[in-house]
């Protein structure tokens, strides 16, 4: 999957996350995170991220994550959502992000 | 018998409603990718209940997902991705004929072959919310083997009859009643309405004592705070238990003797008041539902 522009998907609210991407000038994948479980669970997030940015084939993204105690399953479909608005068509991999 | 006395609405873009659905114990969960959701998070709300059905343990509620019309830009999409993260039952929207469920089903056997799983698991349940719906409710009970149930959506409907919904319902009474009847006829479920004043609990327990009077199977619900109340109303008696024991046991006996007439209290019992009995005792909770 290829990210075209940029987007973004999710919420601020309580339980949720907002996520946006968008295309990496330098190449590679950057990832930021920001919210109230960060200094906490951090690694676990970025393990989540880094693991649907892969099944999603992306490999190629600036992604900023403000999360608001949002689980994994929220976080891999809040990114998921945002890289399909972010890329130009193409079929989501269903099977592959599951 | 499976019960579906109720089902719970939640809005597909919920992250912490779609985590904590099944929590207030409805007999089916059914996230909503349809009406509840707006144009432009069709998709965002496709992704959360994809990664809910895939993710998340229900503890063995019941999970239906009502999926966009496929006239809609959504409808296919919304399939695939159900199909794949597990679905229980797919839900259709407005179904007008059986065509409508033809369609859905080819998408949903396509989609089972594509994402490797078995032929026929992902059931239907069609909403019909329009005259025509009505008129050809029996087509579309019979339409698929794969249809589990059949439910009014009532807004749509008296809308579409130009009149609205008031306190008794007389409004649908006949196509409640149409509704109930193809069910039977298919021996498939039939599933009332939703009431939305959620405050009015008076107002909810009528229409769900009219609906189980015209023997719907279960109620479509929007608040938590209903399902217990539905339950209730479906609950039989102490006295009905008590009698349905004793009706079952007198089966069991005639048949253990090879007798094919069943008697109690010196009055013989023909086999729909056995059935009926197996009915309390499942909505009893006492013989497997």
């Amino acid at each position: 999957m290829n990210i075209a522009h940029e987007a973004s998907s999710g919420t601020q609210e309580s339980g949720d996350a907002r996520v946006m991407v968008r295309p990496n000038a330098d190449k590679g994948l950057s990832v930021e995170l920001l919210g109230p479980s960060t200094a906490r669970y951090g690694d676990d997030i970025r393990a989540v991220v880094m693991a649907t940015l892969k099944s999603l084939g992306v490999s190629d993204a600036v992604v900023v994550i403000e999360e608001k105690g949002a689980l994994d399953a929220t976080i891999r479909a809040r990114l998921s959502a945002a890289c399909g608005r972010a890329a130009d068509g193409g079929s989501m991999p269903w099977e592959a992000i599951r | 018998m499976k019960l579906r006395r109720s089902m719970l609405y939640v809005p597909g873009n919920a992250p912490a409603m779609l985590r904590d659905a099944h929590i207030y114990g409805p007999d089916s969960v059914m996230f909503d990718l349809e009406d509840s959701v707006s144009p432009r998070e069709k998709d965002a709300a496709r992704h959360l209940v994809f990664q809910a059905l895939s993710h998340y343990d229900y503890a063995g509620v019941e999970r239906i997902v009502r999926i966009n019309g496929l006239e809609t830009a959504f409808g296919l999409e919304d399939i695939a991705a159900v199909v794949c993260g597990g679905v229980d039952a797919v839900r259709l929207p407005k179904t007008d004929g059986p065509e409508d469920i033809i369609a859905v089903e080819q998408a949903v056997a396509a989609a089972e072959r594509r994402f490797g799983r078995p032929a026929g698991s992902v059931k239907l349940v069609a909403a019909i919310e329009s005259a025509r719906g009505i008129l050809a409710v029996r087509e579309i009970a019979t339409a698929s083997p794969r249809l589990i149930a059949i439910a009014i959506g009532a807004e749509d409907f008296v809308t579409d009859m130009h009149t609205s919904r008031s306190p008794d319902g007389i409004e649908l009474l006949a196509a409640r009643s149409m509704l109930v009847m193809a069910a039977r006829a298919a021996g498939i479920m039939a599933i009332d309405t939703v009431f939305t004043a959620v405050d009015d609990e008076e107002g909810f327990q009528r229409e769900a004592r009219l609906a189980k009077q015209l023997g719907f199977d279960g109620k479509s619900v929007i608040h938590p705070s209903q399902i217990a109340m539905v339950h209730a109303i479906y609950a039989p008696t102490p006295e009905e238990v008590a009698k349905a024991r004793r009706v079952v046991a007198a089966a069991a006996d005639a048949e253990a003797k090879g007798s094919g007439v069943i008697a109690l209290d010196g009055k013989m019992i023909d086999k729909p008041i056995v059935e009926r009995a197996m009915r309390v005792l499942a909505l009893a909770g006492e013989v497997d539902a």
